[in-house]
Formats: C-alpha cells, structure tokens, sequence
C-alpha cells in the first residue's frame, strides 16, 4: 500500500484506493513524510504507462492553481486518468474505447480520452468545466454560476434549516442513529428540491447520485460487480436527468428549479448543449453529495473532539471557522490534477511540457510552514490563509458558496438541539486517489 | 477551550472572500471587505460589477478568525 521507504515512514502511493482507505493518521504521517523530504517528487506507480509529478507544498499549489496559462486542465483532473489504457478501457464508452486505439497518442491525449470518457455519458463531443481551460471554462462556469448565484443561496439558508429540523425531530436520543443517512442527507434533499425532483423520487435519485460520485473516479482495480452496478445506475440516473431536462424544455424553461434556469441559458449563443446541461445536473448532485460526505466527516472528528464541540455549543459564532477547520483537516479531495503547458521549474524540479501534476490537496493542508499545530484539529484556528478542501484558482469549487452555507446551518441546528454525541459503532469510509466519502457513521446523541 | 486544553482565547475576526476567478479577498471590517471587492469587480470582472450588490458581497464573505 506504499511505496518508498523515507527514514521510518512509507511514501504514499498515490494510484492506490487502499493506501487511501487506510488509518487517516497513516496517511497522513505518509503525506508529512514525503512533503518534508520531497515536495516536488516525480512518482511512477506500478502499472501505469508513465509517472507524474506530486506537489505536496501549499505555495507551490497556489502557483499552480492561479496560472492556468502554464497548468492546463484539459488532459486530465484525476490520478486516475493516468491509468494504464489496458487497465481501465472497459469502463468507457464505445467511443472512447475506440479513440484509445488511434496510433501515436501522446500520454496526455490519452488521459483526456480517458477523462472525457468517463464524464461524457457517451457522447464524444461533451465538453466538460472541469476538464476545459480559458477562455472556454470562464464561458462553461459563468452559466453554473448564474444558476448557483449569491442570491439564490441566500435564500436558502431558511429552507436548510427547515429540512434540517425535520431530520433533527426523527432523532432519538439514545438511541443509534446513522448520521450519513439522516442528517447526512440534508443537502442532498435540498438540491433535489432545487433541481425539481418529485418528493417520491427522491430517495431514488439520492442513491444513483451516489453511484455517480463514484463513477468520476477511475479505478484499475473495481472489481466487476462493482464496475456493473456502477454503470447501472448512473445510466439510470442519466437516463432520468435527460427526462427533467426534456420536461424543463418543453415547458418554455420558465421554471425557477435550477433545470429550468439551464433549460433557458445559452452557450456560444445556442442553447446550452444537452451534454453539458446534464453534466450541470450532475455538478449541482454533486454539491449535495460532497457536503454530505463533509457534513459525515465533520460529525465523526466534533465527536472524537468533544472539547471543540463543546466550544461551539458555547460560542456558535465560531461554527463558519469551524468548517473551514472542517475542510482543512478532513477534505474530501485528496488531490487534484493538471498538465504542464511548457517547460516550468517548480522548488527546484523542471516539469516538462505535458508531464502530469498532482497537487496533493489533503498533504497541503497541512503543511507545517502554513499551518501552526497541522495535525490538531482547532476550530479557533485562524485562516489568514485559505485551505485547499476546495482547491484554488480558476477551477476551485463552484459550489463552494452553497457547501459553506449548508454546512453552517446544519451544524448551527444540530449544535443547538444535540449538544453532544459519540460515535456508536464503525463508521464506513470509502476513498479513491481522488476523494473521500462515508457510506455509514453510526452515531448515539446525548438527551 | 483551545486542544490543549486552555480557557478560549481573545479572538479577532476577518472578512475572507474567495472570488470564483481564485482570488481570495480580505478585509476587517463589513465596509472592507464590500469596498475590496467592488474594487476587484470593477478591475477584473467589469461585465459582473452590476451583478451584485452590497449583501450579495457580505453573504459570500466569511467571517473567520483572523489570529
């Protein structure tokens, strides 16, 4: 599950879900490891056809993330899109299968076929934000923006307490309750709300929405019943996000429903294309499903933190500080991925023009020459500086407004109701190389 | 209490806000943090500047410690 040993401790492997899915203090004294001795390493995991760079440093991240001139994102966002085309092409569609087979392709073409094809939905000409870079991303992100803007995130903030408390009345104190699918849910039932999703469709759509936040993670080594139910669902989930969409544009897109308001955008002066306004349905899903993970991490490290909990009972005000904290100590995104654009030095290593680079999100969050005490969980902490929970720059996370605002609300109102709580049984983590999520956290809250 | 264990430190508090382009604006004050970024709209994003207002900025801003 590791790779080199440095004085005592194992280097991470960065490929491997098993190194991710191990002890996170593990990970973590592995992360330290080599950030201290190598913070701009070359790695070449076993098995992939090349390497690729990983920077462990916060500075040299932020270098990154705001020069996308030199940082593209086009040939890859996950370590994953390195794999081995061997390894992984029965996991994509038929077209991209068939690109992988065109002679000559450079490392990075193929990790853009590999990208691309995995969030396409079939379609070859799917553009996609994540992997596009400006000027088209800037034109791409502009109209997730608008449907996400200020305002509308403003006016949540009643409705995710009212679904909060709905959640907070089925608890009973006492008794074991699973935090990921009550609470957890919270942000996932507000999106579907936003999107337009029938009441008796929801729990449904929360499920293949799961199933989604999986498949954007390419792994060599998914087992195939894993891989089937996988494909089953998203293309479920697909398939019904088509018909919303289908609905919405029939019905004039007058609607307020965050469909309805990508049903009337325009894209190049067009309708916004039907692939990306469904992959747009899928980012809004996404938002829920991720702050739903944050949301199942944060209630595990408050109750194996009962001193910071309590704390915030005591002075609320501080629970925004708190997810931050929240986001620094446990981010869902380990890493983050672009290719070099030209040749770059960088703490002292030259990156050549197309090599891979995987900032290490998880490694700069705790990067000792940013962070005062890195390995203490404080929600007092100051934030002078941004963590990297949301990554940085150009491709940050654009639901990250509306991440912040469920997840102070909901702590805000589970902090007043339940002041205190303890982890009842074995919380269940699964992790890829490039995130993080919890499928059970069982949890007992005090009366 | 603070992890090791001492009473709750005096805390001073800021206003961060991270624009969708990357960057990351700072002020101490609700007035500065608004001006900051109407300063920042207006240089980086003029096509946006009519866009947002006054409690749009503040809703987006974060309050967080600053030391």
């Amino acid at each position: 599950m590791t790779t080199r040993a440095s004085t005592d401790v194992a280097w991470p492997a960065w490929e491997d879900a098993a190194f991710f899915n191990q002890d996170p203090e593990v990970i973590y004294a592995s992360m330290a490891a080599q950030r201290r001795a190598a913070p701009v390493y070359w790695y070449e995991p076993p098995g992939f056809a090349t390497g690729f760079w990983v920077l462990s440093k916060w500075e040299h991240q932020r270098h990154v993330g705001s020069h996308p001139e030199l940082f593209c994102s086009r040939y890859g966002f996950a370590v994953g899109d390195a794999s081995d085309p061997a390894t992984v092409r029965h996991q994509l569609p038929e077209w991209a299968q068939q690109a992988l087979d065109a002679p000559g392709l450079t490392p990075a073409e193929t990790r853009r076929i590999i990208a691309l094809g995995k969030l396409s939905l079939g379609d070859p000409e799917f553009e996609s934000l994540i992997l596009s870079d400006p000027p088209r991303h800037g034109q791409i992100r502009d109209i997730l923006m608008k449907a996400l803007k200020p305002s509308l995130v403003r006016s949540l903030k009643a409705r995710i307490a009212e679904i909060t408390d709905e959640y907070l009345d089925a608890i009973v104190p006492g008794v074991e309750t699973d935090f990921v699918t009550t609470v957890g849910r919270v942000p996932a039932a507000l999106m579907t709300e936003l999107i337009g999703v029938p009441r008796d469709m929801r729990d449904q759509f929360i499920e293949m929405a799961g199933a989604q936040m999986v498949a954007i993670t390419i792994d060599p080594n998914r087992d195939a019943a894993e891989v089937e139910r996988i494909q089953r669902l998203t293309e479920k989930f697909h398939d019904y996000c088509e018909e919303l969409l289908t609905d919405r544009k029939r019905s004039g897109g007058t609607g307020d429903d965050l469909v309805s308001v990508i049903a009337r955008s325009e894209y190049d002066g067009k309708p916004v294309p039907d692939g990306m306004a469904i992959s747009f349905i899928h980012t809004f899903v996404n938002a829920g499903e991720t702050t739903r993970a944050h949301l199942s991490f944060a209630a595990m490290t408050l109750a194996e933190h009962p001193d910071q909990r309590r704390l915030l009972v005591e002075r609320p005000e501080l629970i925004a500080n708190a997810v931050e904290e929240e986001l620094r100590y446990r981010p869902l995104n380990w890493t983050g991925c672009r290719t070099a654009t030209q040749r770059v030095e960088i703490g002292g290593q030259v990156i050549e023009e197309g090599d891979y680079v995987v900032m290490a999100y998880a490694s700069a969050n705790r990067d000792e020459d940013v962070w005062d005490r890195p390995d203490e969980f404080d929600v007092t902490r100051s934030f002078e500086k941004d963590h990297q929970g949301f990554g940085y720059g150009e491709h940050s996370c654009p639901g990250a407004l509306l991440s912040r605002t469920d997840s102070t609300v909901i702590q805000q109102h589970l902090l007043a109701r339940f002041p205190d709580w303890e982890v009842a049984g074995t919380p269940v983590r699964w992790a890829s190389p490039f995130i993080q999520g919890m499928t059970s956290l069982p949890l007992r809250f005090a009366s | 209490m603070s992890p090791d264990g001492d009473a709750p430190k005096e805390l001073e508090f800021h206003y961060v806000l991270d624009c969708p382009c990357g960057t990351t604006l700072t002020g101490d004050t609700e007035d500065d943090i608004v001006d900051v970024s109407f300063a920042h709209l207006r240089e980086k994003h003029p096509d946006m500047a009519d866009d947002y207002e006054r409690d749009h900025i503040l809703f987006m801003a974060r309050r967080v410690v600053k030391r």
